[in-house]
């Protein structure tokens, strides 16, 4: 009788545990960070990619003002 | 370069960097179906935003050509348009991704989709009429007329169609938009940023690519290559503003 109250309980415990991990995934969703989860790691790549794509975009920027400058030197005299 | 010049270049970066990291960081609704997903808001919409910008930008361009036909404004028009149909097609394509996770399909055919794919047609025929035309000064007046034409068509079959039937995009159909949730999660301190930084980077693109076309032009006038009734250093000598 013992044994079967404590599977009881420890089955009601399972299914308390695994309903309240389910809902905290939802709670979870909008706290400030999952430090375990590695999101820094992705933010940190996507703000490489995008200084990379800048400064491509600085280095055309650059070549593109210096061609503008000599065509319109070519054009003078 | 100026302070003057690059002042709004700087903003671009501060504001898209910013996005990428308080898009990530910020908290955001729990949401059923989304979850996570709703960050997608901060990258997803901001290209449809820029694409309209850009597109009405772009129309602007054409209007002020057809009045002074300056060929300048013909290049900026379409530098305009291009970098628009860029980011229509990253937009398209961010929310098929998007649609796949949450509607269960890449494509579906909705109205806000169908008439995305339309707007984009229309922009790729622009630029099938405009290369399909040799001499430089009726390409420039034909693809203008047809830029302005085509943004009077765009924006009603991509905002206005779509909201008088059932979609399932948001915003739609009966469907409440973003405004509906971001309201508590402060969405919106980092969704307005995040589309001026993006728009701006297509701004900056397209500023980039109409140079070059700029020059290119000028080169080949010195060859002789393009047909044109006019002396061409005279026309492309006015500056932008």
């Amino acid at each position: 009788m013992k044994k079967l109250l404590l599977g009881c309980a420890l089955l009601l415990l399972n299914s308390m545990i695994s309903y309240g991990q389910g809902t905290s995934l939802d709670e979870q969703a909008g706290n400030f960070l999952r430090e375990s989860g590695k999101l820094y790691v992705v933010i940190t790549i996507l703000v490489t990619i995008f200084a990379g794509i800048v400064i491509f975009l600085i280095f055309q920027e650059r070549k593109i003002s210096k061609l503008e400058k000599n065509l319109k030197d070519n054009e003078k005299p | 370069m100026s302070i003057k010049q690059t002042w709004w270049k700087i903003l671009c970066v501060v504001l898209v960097t910013y996005t990428i990291i308080a898009g990530f960081l910020m908290p955001s609704p729990a949401l059923p179906i989304l979850h996570e997903s709703i960050r997608n808001l901060y990258f997803h919409v901001p290209m449809w935003f820029g694409m309209t910008i850009l597109l009405l930008i772009s129309t602007i361009y054409s209007i002020r050509y057809l009045s002074n036909n300056n060929l300048v404004f013909d290049i900026y028009a379409t530098a305009a348009a291009r970098i628009g149909l860029l980011l229509g097609v990253l937009g398209i394509i961010t929310g098929m991704q998007w649609a796949r996770t949450t509607w269960g399909a890449w494509w579906t055919n909705d109205p806000k989709l169908m008439g995305a794919a339309v707007g984009l047609l229309i922009y790729l025929a622009y630029f099938v009429l405009r290369n399909s035309i040799d001499d430089i000064d009726r390409r420039a007046k034909v693809s203008a007329v047809f830029n302005i034409m085509a943004y009077a068509i765009f924006i009603p079959t991509i905002f206005i169609v779509p909201r008088l039937t059932d979609s399932l995009h948001p915003g739609n159909g009966g469907n409440p938009g973003f405004s509906a949730y971001d309201l508590d999660g402060g969405m919106r301190l980092v969704f307005y940023p995040a589309v001026l930084g993006w728009t701006l980077l297509g701004v900056w693109i397209m500023t980039l690519s109409a140079r070059i076309r700029t020059m290119e032009v000028k080169l080949m006038a010195g060859k002789g290559i393009f047909h044109s009734s006019r002396p061409l250093s005279k026309i492309l000598d006015s500056p932008v503003s």
